[in-house]
C-alpha cells in the first residue's frame, strides 16, 4: 500500500541503458525486457480500449439516457447508480477525514514513540484485508447492530422524521457508506501521516517558540503547510471508494433508484455492476459497460487530481 | 583541569552591577540518561549581547533551547539544575511555558518564515497565537517590529505578498521581527547567520547590536570572529571526555578572547582545536 | 537618537498590552488545545476500533466452522430436512490456489521485468509506462473483471473459466509488481553498480549478477503484496471464472474463489451457510496478514542489510 506513494527523487536515478551499447552487446537482455514493457503497455492499452468498444453502441444508442435517466432495460439510466457512488463516497470520505485527521495527527504527534509503531502497523493492516471481508462484516455484522440499537437508539432521541423507526431491511446507503469509511481510512491515515511529518521540525518549533499552544502548532502551522497533501490524500480515498465493489454490492441493498434517504438502500455503478452481471442479456452487458466507462473516467479523474495534489505537496515541501 | 573550581566562581562576577535577564545554576541536559550538557552557571545581563561559543558537540545549541523549554517536546529529554528569568523558575509553577515562550522568543539556524502565510501574517503570527485580535494592535506591533528588524522599508509596499518571496537575509530578518512582535524580554539566536552569505550576516551583526537596547540577546555560534565582534559577554563550552558538553569558562568577551584564565579556552580562542 | 527613543518608549505600553490581553486568555487556549488533543486520540482509537471488531467477530464465528470437512469437502446447499448441511469450500480453495498459480504465471515475469526496465532507462517509454502503471494501479477492480469478461471470455471465446479470472487478476497485480520492482532495483546502492561496471562488466552482466540479487527481497515483497490483494479480490472474478462447485484446475475450466464463496453465502438465507462465511472470512485475513507480515519482515531485512 504505502509502496506505491514512495517516490524517488529523479536525482538518483540511473540509466544504464542510455549508455546505449552497440547492438551486438545488446543480446537478449535488451529483448527480453522489451518484449515485456510492450506487453504491458499492450495489454493496459487494450484494457481501456476493449471496455470502451463493448459500449460503444450504448453511447451512439443513448448517450444521454445512460448519464440522465433512471429505469434499467429499454433506454438504460445509469442515474441512479451515478448519484449513488457519489453519496456513499462523499458520505464515506466525510467520516474518514474527520477520524483520519484526527489519527494521523495523534500518530505523529501526540501518542507515545512506542505506540507510534504498533498503531500505524494496525491501520496499515486495515488496508491489506480485502474488500469481501469488510463487506461481510458489514453486512452480517454491523447491520444487525444497526437496527437493534442505532435505529432505536435514534427512534429514542425522538427523531422519528428521519425514518428510522421504519427500517425494516439492513442495507442502506448509510451502512455501506460507514463500511466504506472504514475502507479508505487507512490510506487517508497513511498519505496523511506521511505528510504531515513531513512538515520541517523548525517550523513546528517556531510555532512553539512564539508561544503557541500544542493545538495552534497543529492547526496554525502543520495542516496549513500540509494542506495540499492532505487534499490529495482524501482525494486518493475518494478514487478507492468510488471504484469499490464487493463491499457495497453486500451492503447497499441494490436497488435502481434515486435515492435520497440514506437509511434506505440503493446502488452505485460498481455494486449496480456485480450485481446485474449474473442476469444480463447481451444488451444489458453493453450497457453495463458504458456503466463501467462512466466509473472508469470519475475513478481515475478523481485519482488524477489526487496525484496532482501530492506532487504539489512534494514541491512546497521542497520549497520550505 | 584545576582551573574548573576558579572559573565557576568568577562566573557571575563580570556581570555584577548590571540588571541580569536569565540566571543558570548547575544546569544540564541529557537525553534518556546520556548528559548532553553540564555545569552551566552564569548570569545573563540584560541588554547585552551575550554568546555561546565552543566547537561542535559542546553542547550549547541543547544549552540555548533548554532557556525557553524547547526539550519538552522531546521524549527522554531531562533538564536539572535552575534557570531563572528574572527571579522566576522557568520549569517552576509559576509560569506557564506558552508564557514563558512569548517572553523568550527564539531565532532558528535555517530562515523559516510560516511558508503559507505573507510578510505581514508572518511578523504578528506570535500574536495571533497570544489571542490578539485587534487590528489596529496588530498593525502597530508589526510596524515597530519589522522597523526594529531593518525590513520595514522594503516590505512596507508588499506585505501581503507570500513570505518565501523574500532573500534569505530578509527573511532571517523577518524571523527575528516575527520574535520581536511579542516583545520579548530575551531574544535567542540559534547561529543565526550559517545559511546566509556575508553581507546578509553583516547586516544582522549590524541589527543585533541596535537591537539589544530593547531585548536582551543569547547567541549560539560557531564562528568565534561574530562572537567577538557582537558579543559582550561569552560562555565557552568544550566537550568533556565522556563526551558531555560543558562550560569551562564565562566571563565578558573581551576577557575570553584577550585573557582567558583556563588554557583550553586560549586554544580554542587561537585556533588551536575544534 | 530621538526616532530610537520614542521607539522605546511605545515599546513599553505595546508590551504591556500585549501581556495582558495574552496572559487573559491563556489558560482558555491551554484548555482548548487540550480538549482538541483529546479528541484526536479520540479519533485515533476510534480508527483502531474496526480492527478490533472485525478480527474479534471474525475469529470467534469463524474458528467453530473450521474443522476437516472445511478443507475436504465441497459445498452442499441446506434443505429443510438437513438445515446445517453446508459441506466444504474445498472446489474455492482448490479455485483460489489455481487462480493465484495462473495470475502469477502471467504477472510476475511482466511486471518484475517491466520494473527491472522503469528502473533503468529515463526516456518517454519508461515515464509512459510508469504513467500507465500508476493508472491501473488506481483503476476501480471491477473493471480487470469488465476487461477479462469482454477479452477472453467473449472475444476469444474461453467462457468463464480459470484463465478468464487470472487474467484478471493479473491485471491487477501487474501494476503493483512493476511498482515494487522499480522502488527496489532503483534503491541499489549506485556505487554497487558502479564497481561492477567499473571492473569491466558489460551493463546488463552487471544488472542481472549484481543488481537483481540485491534488489530480490524488495521485488519478492512486491510479489507477495500483489498476490495477497489477489487472493482477496472477488470484483474481478465475479463474472469470470464461473463459479464452479466442482474440483477444476484446467486453465479453460470454470473454478470458484474463497472471496466468491463469501459472497454466494453471505447473501444465503440459510443461516448455516452465513455462518459458513466466517470461516472463509478468518482462513482469507490468516493468508492475508500472513503474506503482509512477511512482506515486513523481508523489507525489514532488506532495511538492516544496507
Amino acid at each position: 500500500m504505502t509502496t506505491n506513494t514512495v517516490q524517488v527523487p529523479r536525482s538518483r536515478r540511473f540509466a544504464v541503458g542510455d549508455s546505449k551499447p552497440p547492438t551486438a552487446e545488446r543480446s537478449w537482455y535488451t529483448y527480453v525486457l522489451a518484449a515485456a514493457w510492450i506487453l504491458f503497455l499492450g495489454v493496459s492499452g487494450l484494457f481501456f480500449w476493449s471496455i470502451v468498444s463493448k459500449s460503444l453502441p450504448v453511447w451512439q444508442k443513448q448517450a444521454g439516457t445512460i448519464i440522465t435517466g433512471t429505469g434499467w432495460g429499454g433506454p438504460y439510466g445509469g442515474l441512479p447508480m451515478i448519484i449513488g457512488t457519489l453519496q456513499t463516497s462523499l458520505i464515506a470520505l466525510v467520516i474518514a477525514v474527520v477520524v483520519g485527521l484526527g489519527t494521523a495527527i495523534s500518530i505523529v504527534f501526540l501518542i507515545p514513540a512506542r505506540l507510534r509503531l504498533i498503531t500505524a502497523t494496525i491501520v496499515e493492516l486495515l488496508a491489506a484485508i480485502p474488500s469481501i471481508v469488510y463487506g461481510v462484516w458489514g453486512l452480517l455484522v454491523l447491520s444487525p447492530w444497526m437496527l437493534a440499537h442505532f435505529y432505536p437508539f435514534l427512534d429514542s432521541l425522538g427523531l422519528t422524521f428521519l425514518g428510522s423507526s421504519n427500517i425494516a431491511t439492513g442495507p442502506s446507503i448509510l451502512l455501506a457508506s460507514i463500511v466504506l469509511a472504514v475502507m479508505i481510512l487507512p490510506i487517508f491515515v497513511s498519505i496523511t501521516r506521511e505528510v504531515i511529518s513531513a512538515v520541517p521540525q523548525d517550523l513546528i518549533e517556531a510555532s512553539l517558540s512564539l508561544g503557541a499552544t500544542r493545538w495552534q502548532v497543529i492547526s496554525k502551522t502543520v495542516l496549513p503547510t500540509a494542506r495540499i497533501g492532505i487534499m490529495g490524500a482524501a482525494f486518493l480515498a475518494l478514487a478507492r471508494a468510488t471504484g469499490e465493489t464487493v463491499a457495497v454490492a453486500l451492503t447497499i441493498g441494490t436497488i435502481s433508484k434515486v435515492q435520497w434517504h440514506f437509511f434506505y438502500p440503493g446502488t452505485t455503478i460498481a455494486s449496480w455492476i456485480a450485481t446485474a452481471f449474473g442476469e444480463a442479456n447481451s444488451n444489458d452487458i453493453q450497457a453495463l459497460m458504458a456503466l463501467g466507462v462512466i466509473l472508469m473516467v470519475i475513478s481515475l479523474g478523481v485519482s488524477l487530481i489526487s496525484r496532482w495534489f501530492i506532487a504539489r505537496q512534494r514541491k512546497i515541501l521542497a520549497k520550505v | 583541569m584545576t582551573d574548573d573550581l576558579t572559573t565557576k566562581t568568577t562566573t557571575t562576577a563580570s556581570s555584577s552591577g548590571v540588571k541580569v535577564a536569565m540566571q543558570l545554576k548547575d544546569v544540564a541536559v541529557s537525553f534518556n540518561g546520556r548528559t548532553a550538557v553540564r555545569d552551566a552557571t552564569f548570569d545573563v545581563a540584560a541588554n547585552r549581547v551575550t554568546s555561546m561559543i565552543g566547537p561542535s558537540g559542546s553542547g550549547k545549541t541543547t544549552l540555548l533551547r533548554a532557556l525557553n523549554r524547547l526539550h519538552d517536546l522531546t521524549p527522554g529529554a531531562k533538564v536539572t539544575g535552575k534557570i531563572l528569568l528574572e527571579g522566576v523558575d522557568i520549569y517552576g509553577p509559576d509560569l506557564t511555558v506558552t508564557e514563558l515562550r512569548t517572553r523568550v522568543g527564539m531565532v532558528f539556524q535555517r530562515p523559516n518564515p510560516f511558508p503559507t502565510m505573507s510578510i505581514y501574517e508572518n511578523a504578528v503570527s506570535g500574536l495571533r497565537f497570544n489571542g490578539i485580535k485587534k487590528k489596529s494592535l496588530l498593525d502597530e506591533a508589526a510596524e515597530e517590529s519589522l522597523r526594529a528588524a531593518a525590513l520595514w522599508e522594503s516590505v512596507e509596499n508588499r506585505l501581503n505578498v507570500a513570505a518565501s518571496n523574500l532573500s534569505g537575509g530578509e527573511q532571517q530578518r523577518l524571523c527575528i521581527a516575527r520574535a520581536l512582535a511579542l516583545k520579548p524580554e530575551v531574544l535567542l539566536m540559534d547561529e543565526p547567520t550559517s545559511a546566509l552569505d556575508p553581507i546578509a550576516t553583516l547586516r544582522i551583526e549590524e541589527l543585533m547590536s541596535t537591537l539589544k537596547q530593547q531585548v536582551t540577546i543569547i547567541i549560539v555560534t560557531h564562528n568565534m570572529q561574530q562572537a567577538s565582534r557582537i558579543s559582550d559577554d561569552c560562555a565557552f563550552l568544550l566537550m568533556g571526555e565522556d563526551r558531555a558538553g560543558e562550560l569551562i569558562e564565562f566571563n565578558t568577551t573581551e576577557k575570553i578572547f584577550n585573557s582567558p584564565i583556563d588554557s583550553r579556552t586560549l586554544d580554542y580562542t587561537l585556533g588551536r582545536f575544534g | 537618537m530621538t526616532d530610537l527613543f520614542t521607539t522605546i518608549t511605545t515599546n513599553d505600553a505595546l508590551r504591556a498590552e500585549i501581556q495582558a490581553i495574552s496572559q487573559r486568555g491563556r489558560n482558555a487556549r491551554l484548555i482548548r488545545s487540550r480538549i482538541v488533543i483529546t479528541l484526536c486520540v479520540i479519533a485515533l482509537a476510534i480508527a483502531v476500533i474496526p480492527l478490533a471488531a472485525l478480527s474479534w467477530e471474525i475469529i470467534v464465528k469463524g474458528l467453530p466452522v473450521i474443522k476437516a470437512s472445511f478443507f475436504t469437502q465441497l459445498p452442499l446447499t441446506p434443505n429443510l430436512v438437513n438445515p446445517n448441511m453446508t459441506g466444504g469450500v474445498s472446489n474455492a480453495i482448490v479455485g483460489s490456489l489455481v487462480l493465484v498459480l495462473y495470475s502469477s504465471i502471467l504477472s510476475v515475469p511482466v511486471g518484475v521485468l517491466t520494473g527491472i526496465y522503469t528502473a533503468e532507462n529515463e526516456n518517454r517509454t519508461a515515464s509512459l509506462i510508469r504513467l500507465m502503471a500508476q493508472t491501473m494501479a488506481g483503476a476501480p477492480s471491477i473493471l480487470m473483471g469488465l476487461f477479462a469478461f469482454a477479452l477472453i471470455c467473449q472475444q476469444l471465446g474461453f467462457g468463464y473459466s480459470a484463465l478468464a479470472g487470472s487474467f484478471a487478476l493479473a491485471v491487477l497485480m501487474v501494476p503493483v509488481i512493476v511498482v515494487a520492482t522499480e522502488i527496489a532495483v532503483r534503491n541499489v546502492p549506485q556505487t554497487l553498480r558502479e564497481a561492477g561496471l567499473a571492473l569491466g562488466a558489460k551493463p546488463h552482466k552487471v544488472s542481472m549478477k549484481i543488481v537483481l540479487p540485491t534488489a530480490l527481497s524488495g521485488i519478492v515483497t512486491g510479489c507477495i503484496l500483489a498476490i495477497s490483494r489477489a487472493v482477496g479480490e472477488a470484483a474481478p472474478v465475479l463474472f469470470t471464472i464461473g463459479g464452479a462447485t466442482l474440483l477444476n484446475w484446467k486453465p479453460t475450466d470454470p473454478v470458484s474463489a474463497l472471496p466468491i464463496s463469501i459472497y454466494i453465502d453471505a447473501k444465503s438465507q440459510w443461516p448455516s451457510l452465513r455462518a459458513m462465511v466466517f470461516g472463509i472470512a478468518l482462513v482469507l485475513l490468516f493468508v492475508v496478514f500472513i503474506a503482509s507480515f512477511t512482506a515486513r519482515f523481508l523489507v525489514g531485512r532488506q532495511q538492516r542489510k544496507s
